[in-house]
């Protein structure tokens, strides 16, 4: 895919499969192209996208709303993990 | 739409688990998620279960998904318009009676209630109240039939001494801006020619003449009725003969030096009134210019003095209603017959003489030196004043036919 792009000039966020993260600070975290989520509580939510998992963990989280594969975690956001 | 509103609109239910593995909750959210279900607020605090929230509307979708993934969940609260519907209409009293308090609201809306007046002193309110409604305009009106225009128009032409009017109308209050003019009157009747004349004895200090004849300068001493400008205009030829008389509006600003004599006297007993203390009060409600008094005592004094304080209601600065609230105070008092110290009786005419001066300064009278003194004896404080002051002259004398048959003749004054 990514040598298509090279090639073809496409643009760099017709990334398919790939999560789409928009951090706001430490309090907000828009994710987007997420599969499902494998573990939650108020300090570490787990979740699942088509080619990575995503952990995230802080203080206080909630998943303010959580729809297809959009979701958004707000609350005291202390770390980001990616893993493969 | 804002999601707040959204959310309001459609409706909201707060759900809580009560019976389900963590796995089996997620494997919940996960379906109804790829079902394009929107869950919302999904908290899970510290040994509570974990509450999500959801639109009415996809409530009914999520019976299937809780089968599926095994769990169970109860309605914590429910919240939004469709719960306030069926409220309603359980309660068809309380729908009834906000709908007729809007509708009330609305039609005590189209009425006039308040109607004030700004700017005036020398004319009091209810004087022109009571003009407005000689005019039919009044409280209680449609707001449609209250014609500014005409209300301008009707106060200009009935007071001679407002120069400037303007009502304006806004929500159920309509307020009257007035200028009044404090100098003297002139020009109000163009139909006639006149001639300008002194209305009391001073020494002229400046004249500028804008048409007419003038027939003092600054120096002169003026008697009252002297003209200071005359309405007659000849023309004469080069061998000053007279060729033809015109007769016109004078029009002049003329500055004098005037006298004015101050004299008071105040007498130094008196009757002091003394509260006693014992009060009564009641209230009353007015309703459409109708009263009701509660808790009204008919106070047993002999002598008492009466405090009304009313309070008209208004939802907003200019939304008033027709609705008064007032409490009534009777306060009993009783005379002692007392002396004034020379103190008190200096401070009550130095008090008096400053209002006379604040008087006339408001009148446009420039004052340049005054003279006072306080005598007293045992009965009686006189004060005896001589104010000196700068102000404008000039009153109106019409040409009548006669005099317009005469020519001008030049008065016998005396300069300095």
């Amino acid at each position: 895919m990514d040598r298509l792009r090279e090639h073809t000039w496409l643009p760099e966020d017709l990334n398919l499969g790939q999560p789409y993260f928009f951090l706001h600070g430490n309090r907000e975290l828009y994710l987007q192209n997420i599969s499902r989520a494998t573990h939650y509580c108020d300090n570490l939510i787990k979740l699942q996208s088509k080619t990575m998992n995503i952990s995230v963990s802080g203080c206080k989280l909630c998943i303010a709303y959580y729809r297809g594969d959009e979701m958004k975690i707000v609350g005291k956001i202390e770390k980001l993990e990616l893993s493969l | 739409m804002l999601p707040v509103q959204e959310g309001f609109v459609k409706g909201k239910l707060i759900l809580e688990f009560t019976q389900g593995t963590d796995k089996a909750i997620l494997r919940f959210f996960t379906i109804a998620a790829n079902k394009n279900i929107v869950l919302q607020k999904i908290e899970h605090k510290k040994d509570k279960p974990i509450r999500f929230q959801v639109y009415v509307s996809d409530f009914h979708e999520l019976r299937e998904i809780k089968r599926k993934s095994g769990v169970r969940y109860r309605i914590v609260k429910k919240s939004g318009l469709p719960f306030y519907l069926k409220f309603l209409r359980q309660h068809k009293g309380i729908a009834c009676g906000a709908l007729s308090f809007c509708i009330l609201l609305y039609l005590l809306s189209r009425f006039l209630w308040n109607i004030s007046f700004e700017g005036n002193s020398l004319h009091t309110q209810e004087e022109l109240r009571l003009f407005l409604s000689e005019i039919k305009i009044s409280e209680g009106i449609w707001l449609r039939d209250v014609p500014c225009e005409e209300i301008e128009r009707s106060i200009r032409n009935e007071y001679f001494d407002i120069t400037w009017v303007s009502a304006e109308l806004t929500g159920t209050k309509l307020t009257i801006h007035i200028k009044e003019n404090y100098d003297k009157e002139i020009a109000s009747k163009e139909s006639q020619p006149y001639s300008l004349i002194a209305e009391k004895d001073a020494v002229i200090t400046s004249i500028v003449t804008r048409s007419g004849t003038p027939v003092v300068k600054a120096g002169d001493i003026v008697k009252v009725g002297d003209i200071l400008v005359s309405g007659i205009v000849p023309t004469k030829n080069e061998f000053d003969e007279e060729l033809a008389v015109h007769y016109v509006n004078a029009d002049a600003d003329i500055f004098a030096q005037t006298t004015y004599t101050y004299e008071d006297r105040i007498p130094m007993k008196y009757q002091k009134k003394v509260y006693t203390g014992k009060e009564t009060k009641s209230f009353s409600v007015s309703f459409l210019q109708q009263k009701y008094s509660f808790f009204k005592r008919r106070p047993k004094y002999e002598q008492y003095e009466q405090e009304e304080n009313i309070t008209q209601l208004k939802i907003a600065e200019s939304f008033y209603l027709p609705l008064c609230i007032g409490t009534s105070e009777y306060r009993e008092y009783e005379y002692i017959d007392s002396v004034y110290s020379k103190e008190e009786a200096r401070n009550i005419a130095e008090l008096k003489y400053n209002e006379f001066l604040s008087g006339l300064e408001q009148k446009g009278v420039q004052i340049i030196e005054k003279n006072g003194t306080i005598q007293f004896d045992d009965s009686w404080c006189y004060v005896n004043a001589a104010i000196i002051s700068i102000e404008k002259i000039g009153k109106v004398l019409p040409i009548d036919e006669e005099q317009q048959t005469q020519p001008i003749q030049e008065e016998n004054v005396t300069t300095q």
